[in-house]
């Protein structure tokens, strides 16, 4: 009997603490390129629900306007579409804006695949303080960045 | 912090109730064979012995999950320990600021939370920036060199150098180059007007996934030092 209860508090303890181990995300939004974007060198245009660099690379700014956590931010992605006669792979940046002046530290992620809609996972830099943050996009010409989605560890 | 430290805790003691438990079920285990042990074998039914031998074995399979879930919360606690000595790092830093503390920055000119002028607070900032950037070259300067990578990163530069063109930022050229284990500190040459916010957002390389940087004047000539990271 000593064993069998032994075994119904382990398998107890165990649960309890797989429980309190699986992740969970106090924030989880996505913010549209079309409503929340715009080129702040090079054009773009609306095409098919983002924005789309026409006529050159184009950079693309997103102002992020929720209130993120240094120590809690967990995933950014930038979900776009690389054009692949562009030749050269699009990206994403994003910065803390707490730190006022000139960026300093930046955290990026390229978009690869040449022939579908992606997810692009944004990595954070080391020094990112809570506030607010931007991303901002280099797009080649037909490139199109469609959202910013957000997540955000408890 | 606080939020953080409890988190810890909280991790700390979870580990320490299973690390307890584990060495509580195996005094147990022991104290029931030693039992068994004086008793004649006749005195114990088949039965008995597959149910012990079954018991035994999903022990040590319950042992053996607790060992594994015990695992991933020291991974998890390494994890956070990482995230709290990141933070201790920025402790100079300003500490978040809220809307509306954002909003009191804005119409009074002034940082409410650490109480400086606009100033101060930005001499602060520049300061800490450069800090960071120091500690991340010292970081660099201390790694090994890597003559595979150093190749790789020629042609991830080439296509920056591609870009930057295409995008009319003016002369801009690549004066300087170091590639080490893990950290590339490259040197842009460029004119003194130019945007360096753009110019940030546009340097990104690939095959690695972070930039640290620098704006300086070398007698004259402007420049930006930029620490590529893996």
């Amino acid at each position: 009997m000593t064993a069998i209860n032994n075994i119904i508090s382990t398998k107890s303890i165990l649960i309890i603490t797989l429980l309190f181990s699986t992740p969970s995300f106090a924030e989880d939004w996505a913010i549209s390129a079309t409503g929340s974007c715009a080129p702040v060198l090079g054009n773009t245009i609306t095409s098919g629900g983002g924005l789309k660099a026409s006529g050159g690379t184009a950079v693309v700014r997103c102002p992020l306007t929720r209130e993120v956590g240094s120590n809690t931010i967990n995933n950014v992605y930038a979900r776009m579409k690389r054009n692949s006669a562009s030749g050269a792979d699009p990206f994403c940046n994003i910065i803390s804006t707490s730190h006022y002046g000139t960026p300093s530290n930046l955290g990026y992620g390229f978009a690869t695949d040449t022939t579908a809609n992606q997810s692009v996972s944004i990595s954070l830099p080391t020094q990112y303080s809570s506030g607010y943050a931007d991303v901002s996009c280099v797009l080649n010409s037909g490139d199109t960045l469609y959202g910013i989605r957000y997540r955000q560890d408890n | 912090m606080i939020k953080n430290n409890i988190l810890v805790s909280f991790f700390s003691s979870l580990v320490t109730v299973s690390l307890s438990f584990l060495v509580f079920s195996y005094i147990h285990l022991d104290e029931d064979e030693q039992n068994d042990a004086g008793k004649p074998h006749s005195a114990r039914s088949l039965a008995t012995d597959r149910l012990t031998e079954n018991t035994i074995n999903s022990m040590k399979d319950s042992i053996d999950d607790i060992l594994i879930s015990q695992q991933q919360l020291l991974e998890k606690n390494q994890v956070l320990q990482q995230k709290i000595a990141q933070l201790e790092l920025m402790d100079n830093y300003p500490s978040s600021q809220t809307q509306s503390e954002k909003n009191y920055t804005t119409q009074f000119n002034v940082s409410s939370h650490i109480n400086m002028t606009q100033e101060e607070f930005d001499g602060a900032n520049e300061n800490n920036r450069s800090e960071h950037f120091e500690r991340v070259k010292e970081e660099f300067l201390l790694e090994q060199y890597d003559s595979a990578w150093a190749s790789e990163m020629d042609s991830s530069l080439a296509d920056v150098t591609q870009r930057l063109k295409a995008l009319d930022l003016g002369d801009i050229s690549i004066t300087n180059k170091d590639c080490r284990s893990s950290s590339c500190l490259v040197e842009f040459s460029h004119q003194d007007n130019i945007d360096q916010s753009v110019l940030s957002a546009t340097l990104a390389a690939a095959g690695t996934s972070e930039i640290v940087l620098k704006h300086i004047n070398d007698e004259g000539n402007d420049k930006t030092i930029v620490i590529y990271r893996r």
